[in-house]
């Protein structure tokens, strides 16, 4: 009996600690840029993907990956997604299908819903094209499209972000002939856990590296 | 005797570094245009980033610069310094043509900083705006080793405008990195340590093929 409370005493720390572990900061670049001067920070991806669409939507088409980042250089912070989205077709895709298959106008918002019902906007900046690859699965056409997208973020929206729960977020593009945007031109995700985690992380580790910049 | 040791050890020594100084300086081009009489002189490149492609550590990814070469050159009396970057990734599937176009577009207000041994920035600006497309090579294709993947590169020449001034500024010290500015992106180059004085080497071959009549390739 002792054995086995020392046993799950032993799991539940060890437990404990990965969790504390996976919570810690990881940065693809930390550093002072050689010809600003400034301080470059880039936070490392972080996945906010549903189980349901991880697990369920890989061969079927209907793929909806979502990770997000954050970086920041001078005085400037970006938030960043990077999303993976697919349909499936019967007619084999053409190049000029491809190239309009999604695509991010400059001026698009990105929208949380917040657990307040508020609504934090973000807009982006630049035109943003999905580099997009049609594969043959078994009768189907698989097109996907991966992007990157970088919203301007400030430091009120960072803090609300960091101290206050989203549930949804609504992403606007827009797609031609695939189905990887709603009828209103959004992607649109609902905020799980994971997702606000990965959220809160990112922002989280953004900050400290900005405040640790200026002390 | 010992006065005829010391002229002949001293004739030695200065003949030496004569041809050791000849023999640095390479030309890829010399040649004098029929119509126009202007002759125009280029260096041969100087490779500054190291190696390590031989070994598979080369830096990869689209913007990570995995040679940069360093040459300098003359047309008339007009000075340049030329940057020759090769870019490169492996992708997974065959790129659409559109994806290939304007891979790397430096606009006309571009410049090449470099970050001299003292810590001092040198801006130069960009000749003219240049846009170059990448080229691709399937799995398995003649300089791609890999079986699975599609290997993608971009090669840019990109002029630079060099003035007198310039010209003695970066031939007075080392050079240790650099970043060709292209609108919004830009491209760092690392220069290995035994390639620092290469910029100013090539540039004060130009300058002495200026100073000749006698055509030197």
């Amino acid at each position: 009996m002792k054995q086995l409370i020392a046993l799950s005493i032993a799991f539940s720390l060890f437990a404990t600690n990965a969790h504390a572990g996976s919570d810690s900061c990881k940065y693809k670049k930390n550093k002072l840029d050689d010809f600003t001067g400034e301080r470059l920070v880039k936070v490392d991806w972080v996945d906010m993907t549903g189980w349901a669409s991880s697990t369920f939507n890989r061969t079927i088409g209907g793929r909806k990956d979502i990770e997000v980042a954050a970086e920041s250089t001078g005085g400037r912070s970006l938030l960043k997604f990077r999303l993976k989205v697919s349909d499936a077709v019967k007619n084999q895709p053409r190049e000029s299908d491809l190239h309009s298959a999604l695509y991010v106008p400059a001026g698009s918002p990105l929208e949380f819903t917040m657990a307040d019902e508020s609504i934090i906007q973000l807009i982006v900046d630049e035109d943003v094209r999905g580099k997009s690859r049609a594969k043959y699965d078994d009768g189907w056409f698989v097109v996907t499209s991966k992007f990157t997208v970088r919203y301007p973020l400030d430091a009120e929206l960072a803090e609300r972000l960091l101290n206050e729960d989203s549930v949804y977020l609504r992403l606007g593009a827009r797609s031609h002939k695939y189905d990887f945007v709603t009828d209103k031109g959004t992607i649109e995700f609902n905020i799980n856990n994971k997702a606000q985690q990965a959220l809160k992380k990112v922002v989280g580790c953004l900050n400290q590296a900005q405040q640790e910049a200026t002390t | 005797m010992k006065f005829f040791v010391s002229v002949l050890t001293t004739f030695a020594i200065l003949l030496t570094s004569a041809t050791a100084n000849a023999a640095k300086c390479k030309y890829e081009d010399d040649e004098v245009d029929k119509f126009t009489n202007v002759r125009t002189v280029q260096s041969k490149q100087k490779l500054l980033t190291s190696m390590m492609s031989a070994f598979g550590r080369a830096p990869k990814g689209p913007h990570a610069v995995y040679a940069g070469n360093v040459t300098a050159g003359f047309e008339g009396d007009d000075y340049f310094l030329e940057m020759r970057i090769l870019v490169e990734t492996y992708i997974p599937d065959k790129p659409p043509r559109y994806e290939l176009e304007n891979a790397i577009v430096v606009p006309e207000d571009s410049h090449l900083l470099i970050l001299m041994a003292d810590g001092n920035i040198e801006r130069l600006p960009v000749s003219r705006a240049y846009s170059f497309n990448s080229e691709f090579v399937p799995p398995n294709g003649p300089g791609n080793s890999s079986k699975n993947d599609y290997w993608k590169s971009t090669e840019a020449h990109i002029n630079y405008a060099l003035d007198e001034h310039m010209m003695t500024v970066l031939t007075s010290q080392d050079a240790t990195n650099m970043r060709i500015e292209a609108g919004e992106d830009y491209y760092d180059i690392k220069i290995q340590k035994k390639s620092r004085g290469d910029m100013a080497e090539v540039i004060g071959c130009v300058q002495q093929a200026h100073a000749s009549e006698v055509p030197v390739k």
